[in-house]
């Protein structure tokens, strides 16, 4: 072989193994392709196609890459006429896509986007492993055909999330009608791989953060359609279609435009909220270790409204206190937005707010610690200075509760049993009538805007038969309206059901916390 | 103190009845935003455009709507939550009447009393299947005789979800509506043009916003994660006054850096461009001013694209005045950066309105796009973002004055280099 630039030796060197399986297979694109993103000039690449092309050199049917109009081209050659040149046949398409050349890019020819879009490929950072998501995946999957759908198309953000692990600050949620909230993912009964749809600009995103091989990125505009167009294309539109209707997103218009559109392909189209948010209330144990993280940032933060709590400060304030300690721990932001509510406002599910907090003021929290997207709810109830012995009283017998709860709950206890053994702790203590609410719901990933999952348990509610199983994990709610015009005692604490026992998140003590 | 209908709750009769009967009357009248003049001329605006599009009655449930309308803002409006708790809550509107009835759950009662200025305010049974509450509004809507024409409800909004709204729908067809249309278009139009009390707290937003932004010049090194970075923010904005935002103050660093990357445990590192682009809050109205921030010495040829990026805010103040076309404009700035050799770089560049928002969205419904030059035209005292995303992280928020946009934020719209 000529010596050529140390580029070429080296492409060679390291492609020769290749070059000869292609020949064997007929692929020339990846030589090619290989080539020209190693900056190799295009004579350099055609000496190659000449050497390698399991077409012969430079007869009939070789490969030949020209630099046409500042872009490159790859031409298969036609057999020679009488009396005529060499004749080019257009490219196939799938290697006129490969005719990139890096010198386009550093000329400026090409655009940043189409650059970062074809070169940038960041590592993943995925917070479980592939088994895990292909096992979740397959999980999925079961249900799907118990349920007789074919075809599940993810819209939810803890979803997608779920299933791939992208995540995103923004999901067009409630944007420009024009901006239609398409991103997804599709999920088919029969195939173990899935597509992520997505818009251009969060290409890089998805490939930072998500494991999925397959991204289809669609344009702006006419999302639905192009959605249906791909999976068509795919051969997975037939059968039933589940969609999560429940959910905030898409928003209805968006929903029903992308049903229309499936129906026109001759599916059926049905509600699949229930899916993956029953694949999702059994948490493996990676998540229940996220989830015990999550539950040391809680504390964290409300051990820094603790220390931080003073009269004379905002609502706003304090609860950035909590963001502040918390995000320094590492952890992430709330899916709601976290709760310091003072004074009358205790008996509210308000924001933070710019009221300062007054001394003999009650002073609600509620946060939770976030770390890779899961949950674990903690609140608690301070005092401004002392409170009066009736308000001391009532929070104290709210606060036992706890024990109880701890010495009740174990894995496989009957909803019913819990509820029960609560409600006849309260009544016994005489502040039943006074409940605000008493229940939980079930914990995990959450994105904004709404932490609470979606399995709740009240005692005014039925159960029937449900049971805790192990891996599920859900918060308990105990708030009390108080005497004195105190406004509500809350009380909250995440529960995590493992296989041989269930044990309370939260370190921070439940007694009311009393600020001098 | 004004008067609350609270007789006419029929749940939560059993609950804390002793203590919270007390409790009662004892929130503090609401300190809303508005005077009740300005909320008592939104309605007289809504009542007239929905007179002008056929429509009857509009039940609202988007947070922004029923925030503009009347004040109220709360911390959870069961978006995801379990299907036993439906996001019935909502406003409705009737054109025949100069007064709004709001709708929620007993447990939101407080809120309202401290939130909302809402005179009418009537309590579903406690949460439990969509009928129980849907019979109490249709039965309390029918008592007006509010029902029987055309009503409309926000299709393109994310609350209530499709399955609900699709509930809600058939419940109006139900008790006798005509039919129930989309009227994203027609609330959301009432809430472009901002009154000067609106703007007033834009500016005091991106007053807050700003306060970020020199808090994080301040305190950004490598060795900081993105997450701590974030924290310094938000406590800064906390005590200038700023709540929570719609979408994350997201800070966004090194070579995976994009604008909607969430703010992660990343720890920044010398050499990184950093992304950050905080919104500030002033009773729900936000103002959105990103930032690049070049941890170390950056190169002259970024300092440099950043300041023809810059440059092209001149134009929009220049172009962009009101009643002009938004397509004439977004051809001038495209022109504009074509001239300057930076086109290439484009990602985003445009704008979209501001204003109301909360979680989990701040971007609003009227935008333009500098690439697709979107058909449209400018308003007068309307706020808009201004992303001149040329490979550059430069966003700030103008309000758009008889002569022209005025930048809301005073801070350098420059690189920002830190730790160098």
């Amino acid at each position: 072989m000529r010596a050529g630039c140390a580029g070429l030796s080296k492409f060679i060197s390291g492609s020769k193994r290749m070059i000869e399986r292609y020949k064997r297979a007929g692929g020339v694109c990846d030589v090619i392709r290989r080539g020209l993103r190693a900056g190799l000039p295009v004579r350099e690449v055609n000496r190659l196609l000449q050497r390698y092309s399991p077409l012969g050199c430079r007869g009939p049917g070789a490969w030949i890459c020209v630099d046409l109009r500042h872009k490159t081209h790859l031409f298969k050659t036609k057999p020679r006429r009488k009396g005529q040149g060499t004749d080019i046949e257009s490219t196939p398409p799938e290697l006129e896509r490969l005719a990139i050349s890096k010198r386009e890019t550093m000329a400026g020819r090409m655009s940043n986007r189409e650059a970062i879009q074809q070169h940038c490929h960041p590592e993943l950072d995925a917070p479980f492993s592939l088994q895990e998501y292909s096992d979740r995946l397959n999980r999925i999957r079961d249900r799907m055909a118990r349920e007789d759908i074919d075809l599940l198309y993810l819209s939810d953000p803890e979803s997608i999330y779920y299933v791939s692990g992208y995540r995103a600050a923004a999901y067009a949620s409630n944007g420009p009608k024009e901006w239609q909230p398409m991103g997804g993912i599709a999920v088919h009964v029969d195939h173990d791989r899935f597509i992520l749809f997505e818009g251009p600009d969060e290409l890089i995103l998805a490939r930072n953060t998500s494991v999925a091989r397959d991204i289809r990125i669609f344009e702006s505009l006419a999302k639905t359609e192009r959605v249906v167009a791909a999976l068509k294309s795919e051969g997975w539109l037939a059968g039933t279609v589940g969609l999560e209707m429940w959910s905030f997103r898409p928003n209805r218009a968006v929903s029903e435009q992308f049903q229309e559109l499936l129906e026109g392909e001759g599916c059926r189209v049905i509600d699949g909220t229930d899916i993956v948010r029953d694949v999702r209330a059994i948490k493996s144990p990676q998540e229940l270790s996220y989830i015990e993280t999550a539950g040391r940032i809680a504390d964290i933060g409300m051990q820094a409204a603790i220390d931080k709590a003073r009269s004379g400060m905002t609502e706003i304030e304090l609860h950035a206190e909590m963001t502040y300690a918390m995000a320094k721990a590492g952890g992430e932001l709330n899916a709601l937005p976290g709760m310091v509510n003072a004074g009358p406002r205790s008996c509210s599910l308000g924001t933070a707010s710019r009221r300062r907090i007054m001394p003999g003021d009650l002073v609600v929290l509620d946060t939770c610690g976030v770390y890779n997207c899961y949950h674990a709810d903690v609140a608690r109830t301070f005092s401004i200075g002392k409170p009066s012995p009736a308000v001391a009283r009532q929070i104290e017998l709210s606060s036992r509760s706890v024990e109880v709860l701890k010495s009740t709950i174990r894995p496989h206890i009957p909803v019913s049993e819990l509820n029960s053994v609560m409600k006849d702790y309260y009544v016994k203590a005489g502040i039943w009538e006074d409940r605000w609410w008493i229940g939980g719901y079930e914990f995990g990933i959450a994105f904004a805007p709404d932490w609470v999952g979606y399995h709740m348990y009240d005692p005014d509610y039925d159960a029937g038969e449900r049971v805790f199983r192990p891996g599920e994990v859900v918060n308990f709610e105990s708030m009390f309206y108080l005497p004195d015009n105190a406004g509500v005692s809350w009380l909250i604490n995440t529960i995590m059901f493992k296989d041989a026992e269930a044990e309370l998140l939260s370190e921070i003590t439940s007694d009311l916390i009393v600020i001098e | 103190m004004r008067s609350v209908e609270r007789a006419r709750f029929s749940g939560d009769q059993t609950a804390g009845e002793r203590n919270r009967r007390v409790f009662d009357g004892l929130i503090p009248p609401p300190d809303p935003p508005f005077t009740l003049k300005e909320y008592a001329e939104r309605l007289q605006r809504m009542r007239e455009q929905m007179a002008r599009e056929g429509i009857d009655l509009l039940y609202l449930m988007s947070p922004a709507a029923m925030n503009y309308f009347h004040g109220y803002k709360a911390r959870w409006y069961r978006e995801e939550s379990s299907t036993k708790w439906p996001a019935l809550a909502g406003t409705a509107i009737h054109v025949n009447h100069d007064r709004l009835i709001h709708f929620d759950y007993p447990r939101e009662k407080r809120l309202l009393e401290g939130t909302s200025v809402a005179e009418h305010v009537r309590f579903l049974p406690y949460e439990g299947i969509p009928a129980t509450g849907l019979e109490t509004i249709m039965r309390e809507l029918g008592a007006e005789g509010w029902l029987g024409g055309v009503v409309g409800m926000e299709f393109h909004c994310r609350l209530p979800n499709r399955a609900l709204s699709q509930i809600i729908e058939f419940a109006f067809i139900h008790n006798g509506c005509r039919r129930v249309i989309d009227a994203t278009i027609p609330i959301r139009s009432v809430r472009r043009v901002k009154s000067p009390q609106e703007i007033a707290y834009i500016e005091q937003a991106a007053h807050i916003c700003q306060v970020a932004h020199e808090t994080v010049r301040d305190v950004l090194r490598s060795g900081m994660t993105e997450l701590e970075v974030y924290g310094e923010a938000v406590r800064a904005m906390s005590r200038a006054g700023g709540e929570t935002s719609a979408i994350e103050s997201s800070v966004s660093s090194g070579p995976s850096a994009t604008p909607h990357a969430m703010t992660s445990r990343r720890v920044i590192q010398k050499g990184d461009l950093v992304f950050f682009s905080p919104s500030g809050v002033y009773n729900r109205y936000h103002a959105n001013v990103a930032r690049g921030y070049f941890v170390g010495d950056p190169p002259s040829d970024l300092i440099e694209r950043y300041r023809t990026s810059a440059a092209s805010y001149a134009l929009l103040m220049d172009h962009a005045k009101p009643g002009e076309s938004t397509a004439k404009v977004c051809r001038t700035l495209k022109q504009y950066y074509r001239d300057t050799g930076i086109w290439h770089l484009h990602g985003f560049v445009g704008g979209y309105e501001l204003g109301i928002a909360f979680p989990p969205d701040w971007v609003g419904e009227f935008y333009f796009d500098v690439d697709q030059e979107t058909e449209g035209v400018f308003l007068e005292n309307e706020v808009t973002s201004y992303e001149s995303g040329v490979g550059t992280a430069l966003i700030d928020t103008f309000v758009y004055e008889a002569n022209g946009p005025r930048r809301l934020s005073e801070f350098p719209a420059e690189l920002i280099a830190v730790d160098n």
